[in-house]
């Protein structure tokens, strides 16, 4: 007969719990703390607070210059994207507009190419010598001087143009949960149709727009990839690039105070963006809800129809035929003709030879490692959060999900402070690459993996341990079969993370350790490297849709995204 | 004979006593239906009783082993104890289909492939789902995924079935059916189930005894007649059943006019027991009896509910309503002045 102390369910060995606190806090908390300790002023050899860094940061013209044109760009992108997002979820969701299944799917391919990649192409369509310049400029010579994409503006096409998808697919669940016969009611009370749509289908919507708002406006802070390839050549900084800037001159306390005021901002949106999701519950009263009659576009269907597909080339047909043609060409500059094109830059890539090759093989490797890591460890600690009564399992939780509100570039410089000195040095190693990555996917690893354990009802594990399974034949037969999706959908999601993954690649990679962000951001001031960051970007989209269809989450609306890293 | 004895159960959650040093015995071969509103603990003894939750004192016994022992320091894992249990929303597992549900408590315990093929079927038959081996929970019916819910209890046939708020997700009818074919099968099997629910009718309509619970506590165990004709508490006579509760008055004349009239229709075990003046008296509706006219006690009708074989009736009696069962024979208008008389009480202590 066996003996059980425990007071409350059944919680199989605990045991695990010991050691898997011990590496979230060692991996999250350790980096994030030297990097506050650092930005202080605080080292071992001198304990005085200084706050020196601070006063540096703060007074120097050029932080607070890239400050405002990090909430500038922030702001901008998202106004865009709400604007843009908004109208085309509407267009799906309420009127009887054609081809609602096409557009979405669109939208969602727009979603899945990663940022940087998105500005490459608009740099080869908007660049001097792009596509677009090439022709109304040189050749039809249409406007009197060529577009400039090289400019905070610039950073606000491609960052709006990335990000409305999350607005779409957002508002158009929203407005398909929204419970129709309020809207109903306000024509039966008399309202007319636009009336209605402003008085009390925006204002259902007011909350949900909030929040997706403020997720683009954290997101579009924390992004680094399009604002280097963009701002850099013209020395438009925001906070992140700043950050890279300082960390290139190796100015740790630049790094660092900068660091913080950012981690500040985006801790602070993100924050506001938690609660905006919590507080809006009320308004998804739909149980029963009729479908409401579409509103009949009339005569403007056509019209409408051609300018939503003309604007969807804009932001998805010609950036990714762009950039496929590109991966193509034997030489960036030449016109799109048959004997110009060659395959061989995706040979170059698979030759096993290249740097590109090793790229590949580098960034495969470690996603592998860190999605396995992730996956393991999200289980663990979403077991743990919602399946024990052990003290502290929400702030094991809360801890392991952190790093999302960080951005990447913070992350990396914390890990540069953390793992710098012996005994813990390994700097200059693929490791710092792998337990940074690891640090940056856990959030997902636990949220999918959480999500279907609280969905699930634990009475389906006690119906298995009364039926005579043990704690650990129940984990196996009962709990890992239903929270399998979970634990896919957070390898999957963490794997491509890491392949498109740009800051902590660059700022992390050692000589040998090259991944794929590096690979891309390298070649990109590179000119001659433009088709072959070409060829990487289709790749990279292929899996990346290959992945997403793979978690079958291809063309759906999700309830939260994740974080583009580039 | 006892097959299962829980004594001096308590049970807190946080500060809250969900469980208060409670005793109960289950007779071997019986249902014995645990009633009592939600919240009262009964849903936590079964839990506690499974080995699904612990306990902070007492002890529980099945079959002549010890489960449970807080004194002694023993605690059965709920996979040891031979216990089944029929979920509220039945727990079925969605991966598996319907013979792997039912199956798997076998499998688990590594029972020989054709004898577990052997109990399944036999098993399937007795609750007559024939045909169905390779469906899915989702798949099928409340009414079915109730069946294979029993069925997967059933296959160990167990020292103790434990049913929590089983059938409170069908229907009127179907409950009825299914409580006709559980007593069917537990007789067939020689089962000692526990059922709890929240529903007097459910409990009376298949239990052979009745425990009555309330804030954590057994108020009355007994047969369903014995706890309807004779409730010890308050509570016990208002929740099994609609009761008129009387107290003695002085400053009222209609109420002690009701008082004396109860005293001499009292029926007791325990006839003295009456003349304690901090007791009261209870009075079922159908014991009360109205008729047109004048009499000692008058009333007057302020709502009738017909419900097919008898109509309610609220009578307004001096300062109090007083419930009122009768036969559809005699139907009395809204604002009839009507005797009142009381051929039946029992005493029951106020709590």
């Amino acid at each position: 007969m066996k003996l059980r102390k425990g007071k409350e369910r059944s919680q199989g060995p605990l045991f695990i719990s010991g050691p898997v606190i011990l590496i979230v806090l060692g991996l999250v908390l350790y980096p994030l703390l030297m990097l506050f300790l650092f930005s202080l002023g605080i080292n071992l050899h001198d304990p005085n607070i200084t706050g020196a860094y601070y006063l540096q940061a703060l007074s120097d013209i050029k932080t607070m210059v890239a400050l405002k044109n990090t909430l500038y760009v922030a702001g901008g992108v998202t106004a865009a994207a709400i604007l843009l997002g908004g109208g085309l979820a509407w267009l799906v969701a309420r009127t009887d507009i054609p081809y609602k299944r096409l557009i979405e799917i669109i939208v969602f391919l727009t979603f899945t190419i990663p940022s940087y990649i998105l500005a490459v192409a608009w740099i080869q369509l908007l660049g001097r010598n792009g596509f677009i310049n090439r022709l109304l400029y040189e050749k039809w010579q249409f406007i009197a001087e060529p577009l400039d994409i090289y400019s905070l503006e610039g950073i606000i096409l491609v960052m709006a143009l990335h990000s409305f998808p999350l607005v779409f697919m957002a508002l158009v669940s929203a407005l398909k949960m929204n419970d129709k016969t309020l809207e109903m009611a306000a024509r039966l009370a008399g309202a007319g149709r636009i009336k209605a749509l402003f008085t009390v289908t925006l204002p259902l919507m007011l909350p949900n727009i909030l929040s997706v708002g403020l997720l683009i406006f954290q997101q579009t802070m924390a992004c680094f990839g399009v604002a280097a390839v963009i701002g850099l050549p013209t020395s438009n900084y925001v906070l992140t690039t700043r950050i890279y800037s300082a960390m290139s001159r190796l100015d740790l306390p630049s790094a660092a105070s900068t660091s913080m005021i950012l981690l500040l901002c985006s801790g602070v949106v993100f924050c506001l963006y938690n609660y905006s999701l919590r507080s809006k519950r009320y308004i998804n009263i739909s149980s029963q809800s009729r479908k409401a009659e579409p509103v009949s576009l009339g005569s403007w269907k056509m019209p409408v129809l051609i300018s939503v597909f003309l604007l969807l080339s804009v932001t998805t047909i010609i950036p990714l035929g762009s950039v496929v043609a590109t991966s193509f060409l034997k030489s960036w500059g030449l016109s799109l003709r048959f004997e110009n094109m060659t395959i061989n830059n995706y040979l170059t890539i698979f030759s096993g030879q290249t740097i590109a090759f090793r790229a590949f093989f580098n960034s495969i490797t470690f996603a592998f490692i860190a999605a396995t890591v992730t996956a393991i460890m999200g289980t663990i600690i979403s077991y743990l959060s919602t399946r024990t009564t052990i003290k502290g399992r929400k702030h094991l939780e809360f801890v392991a999900t952190w790093p999302v509100t960080v951005p990447g570039t913070v992350l990396a410089v914390a890990a540069v402070l953390a793992w710098i000195n012996a005994p813990l040095r390994i700097y200059g190693t693929p490791w710092i690459l792998i337990i940074t990555y690891i640090v940056a996917c856990l959030p997902f690893g636990v949220r999918n993996i959480n999500g279907l354990l609280q969905g699930m009802d634990p009475l389906l594990e006690d119906a298995a341990r009364v039926s005579g399974a043990s704690w650990l034949r129940t984990f196996k037969d009962i709990t890992l079969p239903l929270i399998a999706p979970g634990i896919k959908a957070g390898w999957i999601t963490a794997f491509l993370l890491v392949l498109r993954e740009i800051p902590i690649s660059i700022l992390l990679y050692s000589a040998g350790a090259e991944t794929i962000g590096v690979l891309l951001y390298s070649m990109r001031s590179d000119t001659g490297g433009l088709e072959t960051v070409s060829a990487v970007a289709v790749i990279l989209i292929v899996l990346i849709v290959a992945g997403n269809v793979l978690i079958g989450k291809f063309g759906k609306p999700r309830k939260e995204a994740t974080n583009d890293p580039s | 004979m006892i097959q299962a004895e829980i004594a001096n159960l308590s049970k807190k959650y946080g500060k809250e006593i969900v469980i208060n040093d409670l005793g109960l015995k289950i007779n071997k071969g019986e249902i014995l239906a645990v009633v009592g509103p939600s919240g009262c603990g009964k849903t936590t003894l079964l839990q506690i009783i499974a080995g699904l939750t612990g306990a902070e004192k007492g002890s529980v016994v099945l079959a002549g082993r010890t489960l449970l022992s807080v004194e002694r320091n023993i605690s059965v894992l709920p996979e040891k104890r031979k216990i089944a249990m029929v979920f509220q929303n039945y727990a079925l597992w969605p991966h598996y289909n319907v013979w792997q549900n039912i199956s798997y408590a076998l499998r688990v315990r590594g029972v020989e492939k054709s004898k577990c093929e052997k109990i399944v079927k036999e098993t399937m038959e007795m609750v007559r789902l024939e045909g169905k081996q390779k469906r899915y929970p989702h798949e099928l019916s409340g009414g079915e995924q109730q069946r294979v819910a029993l069925a997967r209890a059933l296959v160990i046939r167990p020292d103790l079935l434990l049913f929590d708020e089983s059938l409170s997700n069908l229907d009127a009818k179907m409950k009825e059916k299914m409580q006709r074919e559980i007593k069917k099968i537990q007789q067939e099997l020689r089962l000692t189930i526990v059922h709890v629910t929240h529903d007097q009718h459910e409990a009376m309509g298949m239990a052979d005894r009745i425990a009555v619970m309330n804030k954590g506590r057994i108020e009355q165990v007994g047969a369903v007649e014995e706890v309807y004709k004779y409730p010890v508490t308050q509570f016990v006579a208002g929740f099994i059943g609609t009761a008129n509760f009387i107290s003695e008055s002085l400053d009222d004349l209609t109420e002690s006019k009701l008082w004396r009239r109860a005293v001499r229709a009292a029926e007791n075990k325990n006839k003295n027991e009456f003349r304690n003046k901090e007791n009261l008296l209870s009075v079922r509706p159908e014991d009360v009896i109205i008729k047109s006219g004048k009499g000692e006690i008058i009333g007057t009708v302020a709502k009738a509910t017909y419900r097919g074989n008898a109509i309610d009736y609220e009578i307004i009696a001096g300062k109090r309503v007083l419930y009122v069962q009768t036969d559809t024979r005699n139907l009395y208008e809204l604002g009839a002045e009507v005797s009142i008389d009381i051929v039946r009480a029992v005493t029951i202590k106020d709590n």
